[in-house]
């Protein structure tokens, strides 16, 4: 039987089920995409042979993130197996926070991304995001970069609200023992891979330290390129096992395990 | 079908850091067979503020009678009176086996003003002998001057990071001998789809970033790509064989 390297050297679909993206994009951004909608999104998908991806809008950064939730809700519709949503939230008041969540878990969302808006994850203004994330054992996927408070953030939230399931963003990127740290003595918190320079040998080393079941895959398409993303889990020195629960089993126990 | 790989952009030996290993040409080599990549065009990292000519000795002693080796020396402009005129340089590099050279300016204390590197640049392109550019280390801003003051000089860019389409797109269109490597940095959604779409894929070569990046991420960039199987194959070692093969012995 051919391993998911060899299938993977050949250009041929992963054919492994479940196969999950736990970080992605629809949108345009401030540098060109040429095709930034949920049908390329699910092309670059089905070259590789990924069943499902967690998407939040470019716009996760800043104040239109409502109209983006929007853009998403679409896809959704157009895609209802293949693409599911991340809420993005533009926290001017504690009261806007919760109406936009509310609403959108009206419209089949079913997890939260936040990004480093010039606001802390343990700011007040997010008090019912991480409520109700906690209540449904929602999904959190946190912008970090291996800086503070950041982390720290991350970890009080992560005590505090032991049913939310928080997935550190970009794990890697600088603080490489700070993000195993967190893993490991977190059971809610897990480390998401995508990073663009792909240090060589980081996922073994993520792997040996936490082991391969805090680990979720996240290729940030469309920014990154999927394809490239996918890469470092493949290629990586580590049991096809391990590859299996990074790339699909443990991200759909993630979503299995919430309330909606 | 496994389709052939060359990697452009690969390097052994030195490191920066006493916690991270030197990684050894066995290992590259090893790693390589592993991801079924054929050659490569390998650099030798020198240690820093190193002796950049005794690292350039140690690469064709390790290249030499391993065909899957092709050296690729790192050049430094004669202008500070230690080295070899940039002539003799080329000259011994091409005759050692080597189709590449790198460049890395500020770390070998020089600029890329005409009057420092004019004479390096010409010797280059009169051998048509490509300098491998890391961007991360070249602003492409530099790159674009450069080019319009050596028509000929052949340069591929490494690690042009994500999000620079608008410049790099255009520069590829315009300057016949302008060409990138895959893998770290060109790591775009649909990078390569667009390359084709914009008449400018038999410019892109496959480069891996080893070992500062997984290798294997350039290869799934390449093997998934929306592109026709021609052009997998070009990208994968043809554009560089045709690149390589093009240089004056």
């Amino acid at each position: 039987m051919m391993s998911l390297l060899e299938k993977a050297r050949l250009g041929k679909p992963l054919g492994l089920t479940p196969c999950i993206d736990m970080h992605g994009h629809i949108g345009r951004i401030n540098f060109p995409i040429p095709d930034f909608g949920g049908a390329s999104l699910v092309r670059s998908m089905d070259k590789v042979g990924i069943g499902k991806i967690m998407v939040s809008h470019m716009n996760c950064m800043n104040f239109d993130a409502r109209w983006g939730n929007d853009v998403v809700a679409k896809e959704i519709r157009n895609y209802p197996e293949r693409i599911e949503g991340y809420i993005s939230l533009w926290p001017d008041s504690s009261k806007n926070v919760l109406n936009e969540i509310k609403r959108c878990l009206k419209l089949g969302f079913g997890g939260i991304k936040l990004h480093t808006n010039k606001v802390r994850y343990n700011d007040p203004v997010y008090a019912s995001m991480w409520e109700t994330a906690n209540e449904r054992h929602l999904p959190v996927l946190m912008h970090t970069w291996g800086d503070e408070p950041t982390l720290g953030d991350l970890r009080t939230m992560a005590e505090k609200y032991p049913g939310a399931v928080l997935l550190a963003g970009h794990s890697g990127t600088g603080a490489e023992e700070k993000y195993i740290a967190l893993a490991k003595e977190l059971p809610n918190v897990y480390l998401e891979l995508c990073y663009s320079q792909g240090p060589r040998g980081l996922v073994e080393r993520f792997v040996q330290a936490v082991g391969a079941g805090k680990i979720v895959f996240g290729s940030d398409a469309l920014f990154y390129s999927l394809h490239h993303q996918v890469g470092k889990v493949l290629g990586a020195n580590i049991a096809e096992r391990e590859k299996k629960l990074i790339l699909g089993r443990n991200a759909a126990c993630i979503l299995a395990a919430r309330k909606l | 079908m496994k389709i052939k790989l060359i990697d452009v952009h690969a390097a052994f030996g030195g490191t920066s850091s006493p916690k991270t290993p030197c990684v050894s040409k066995k290992e590259m080599l090893s790693e390589m067979k592993r991801l079924a990549v054929s050659r490569v065009v390998a650099r030798m990292l020198p240690p820093n503020a190193g002796d950049i000519v005794v690292a350039n000795q140690r690469l064709f002693r390790n290249c030499a009678r391993d065909s899957r080796l092709i050296p690729c020396p790192l050049m430094v402009p004669a202008g500070g009176g230690d080295l070899l005129p940039e002539e003799e340089q080329v000259g011994r590099f091409v005759k050692q086996g080597a189709r590449m050279v790198w460049i890395r300016p500020d770390q070998d204390r020089y600029n890329l003003t005409e009057i420092v590197t004019g004479r390096m640049f010409k010797a280059l392109a009169d051998r048509c002998l490509p300098a491998l550019c890391l961007m991360d280390l070249i602003p492409l801003a530099d790159m674009d001057k450069l080019l319009r003051r050596h028509p000929g000089l052949r340069i591929i860019a490494a690690n042009v990071g994500y999000g620079q389409l608008r410049i790099v797109l255009p520069m590829l269109k315009a300057y016949p001998d302008f060409y990138l490597a895959t893998g770290r940095g060109a790591a775009d959604h649909d990078f390569l789809p667009a390359m084709e779409r914009a008449g400018v894929i038999h410019k892109i070569f496959f480069g891996s970033g080893f070992p500062d990046a997984e290798p294997m991420m350039a290869i799934t960039q390449l093997m998934y790509a929306d592109i026709s199987e021609g052009n997998r194959r070009a990208v994968g070692a043809g554009n560089i064989i045709r690149l390589l093969d093009e240089v004056k012995r």
